[in-house]
């Protein structure tokens, strides 16, 4: 239901899956060292993101 | 400095194709898997927020339309310097803007008619003439012809023929000479109001970048001289180089966004920046190779520098030192 209502945020997985594997890619030459990091970097932006989403939405719960 | 094992061929070269196609410097420099992830995110990436924006996200505009130097915010199109790195799918903007700034195509002179035109046509027709009145829609095939003569002394003539069907209660053939055009807009927008007004009637506000609306009036020969009898009125396809990457103005700007939803619109937008963004280090990549080393090496805890993995690094030579005396004092 919450991810239904916020929809527009799915667009930013394939903006961060870009965004990990050209920066890792910019970074390192090796492929498996380029997806190992890659993977990586997703993760973390996911986390990030997930984390202050979660505070914003308790934040403005009932505003 | 680039590691040895990688063959960046001629940096300059490779930068350039990396920056014109995203993807073609690694190729280029034999570097097929960073090509086709370059070539894949970022291309990618721009070409989905163009189909979000309904291919209207990108677009050059560096002055206001009265060409007064007086520049808005709105007018300026700060995103384009990220866009434009892409390279050749953002280029076609630089031509567009110059099409639309430069004077004889400007789009505001909607009386006249730079060629011929033989096109599908689409509206509304009404005819009052005497022995056979009629209106309704129609579909058919148009043709003009401008006429830069100035045959009667007032500048552009145009004159052409219909021939199509009216549809409606009534459906039949006709056939009729047209002339006298009213109207035909937009020249060259990227999108603009395509909306039907003939007789007063109210239709549906509609906004099109695919289509061009067109007024003129039927004619018929009375003696010498032709004689207007009714008018047309409807919408004739718009050339794909006469909307793509064409500046749109504001109305067409608060067009997409009420279509879209706000959010929708700057989504694509930034799907195009953060496009052009990424190809920037792709370019350096090219140019310079990776930025962190070749990967292999050692990690090492935060702070300290990686060093190359113990296969690959090469045994110091073992050189006989010759003891120097020290001098005496």
């Amino acid at each position: 239901m919450l991810l239904a209502v916020q929809n527009v945020l799915w667009y930013l997985l394939p903006l961060a899956v870009a965004i990990s594997l050209v920066y890792s890619a910019s970074r390192f030459e090796l492929p498996e060292r380029i997806l190992h990091r890659a993977t990586r970097l997703f993760l973390q932006i996911v986390l990030f993101m997930g984390t202050i989403f979660a505070i914003l939405f308790v934040l403005s719960d009932g505003l | 400095m680039a590691d040895p094992r990688i063959n960046l061929k001629n940096p300059n070269v490779a930068a350039l194709l990396a920056f014109l196609i995203p993807g073609a410097g690694h190729w280029y420099q034999g570097r097929r898997f960073k090509a086709a992830i370059y070539s894949v995110c970022v291309l990618g990436t721009f070409c989905w927020g163009q189909a979000m924006a309904e291919w209207k996200g990108v677009y050059f505009r560096w002055q206001d339309l009265e060409g007064q130097n007086r520049f808005r915010s709105k007018d300026r199109t700060i995103g384009y310097l990220s866009q434009v790195l892409v390279g050749l799918p953002s280029l076609p903007a630089i031509i567009q803007w110059r099409r639309y700034a430069s004077d004889d195509a400007d789009g505001r002179d909607f009386t006249k008619l730079d060629g011929p035109i033989d096109a599908m046509f689409e509206g509304y027709a009404k005819s009052d003439s005497v022995n056979d009145a009629w209106e309704g829609p129609v579909t058919g095939q148009i043709q003009l012809s401008p006429d830069d003569s100035g045959a009667r002394g007032f500048g552009q003539e145009v004159r052409g023929h219909f021939r199509g069907k009216l549809t409606g209660d009534a459906p039949r053939d006709v056939e009729f000479d047209v002339a006298g055009l009213q109207m035909i807009a937009p020249k060259l927008l990227g999108n603009g109001n395509v909306t039907i007004t003939i007789d007063g009637k109210n239709r549906p506000k509609e906004y099109s970048s695919s289509k061009r609306i067109l007024r003129c009036r039927i004619m018929t020969e009375r003696g010498e001289f032709d004689a207007p009898i009714g008018e047309l009125e409807g919408t004739i396809p718009r050339a794909f180089t006469d909307w793509y990457q064409v500046p749109l103005e504001d109305d067409a700007v608060n067009e997409m966004t009420r279509k879209l939803g706000g959010k929708q619109y700057e989504i694509a937008l930034l799907f195009t920046w953060v496009a052009g963004l990424l190809n920037l280090l792709a370019i350096w990549d090219a140019y310079e190779g990776p930025a962190y080393g070749y990967g292999d090496e050692v990690d090492q805890p935060e702070g300290q520098l990686a060093t190359a993995p113990a296969a690959t690094v090469v045994p110091t030579p073992v050189v006989a030192t010759t003891a120097t005396p020290a001098p005496s004092s």
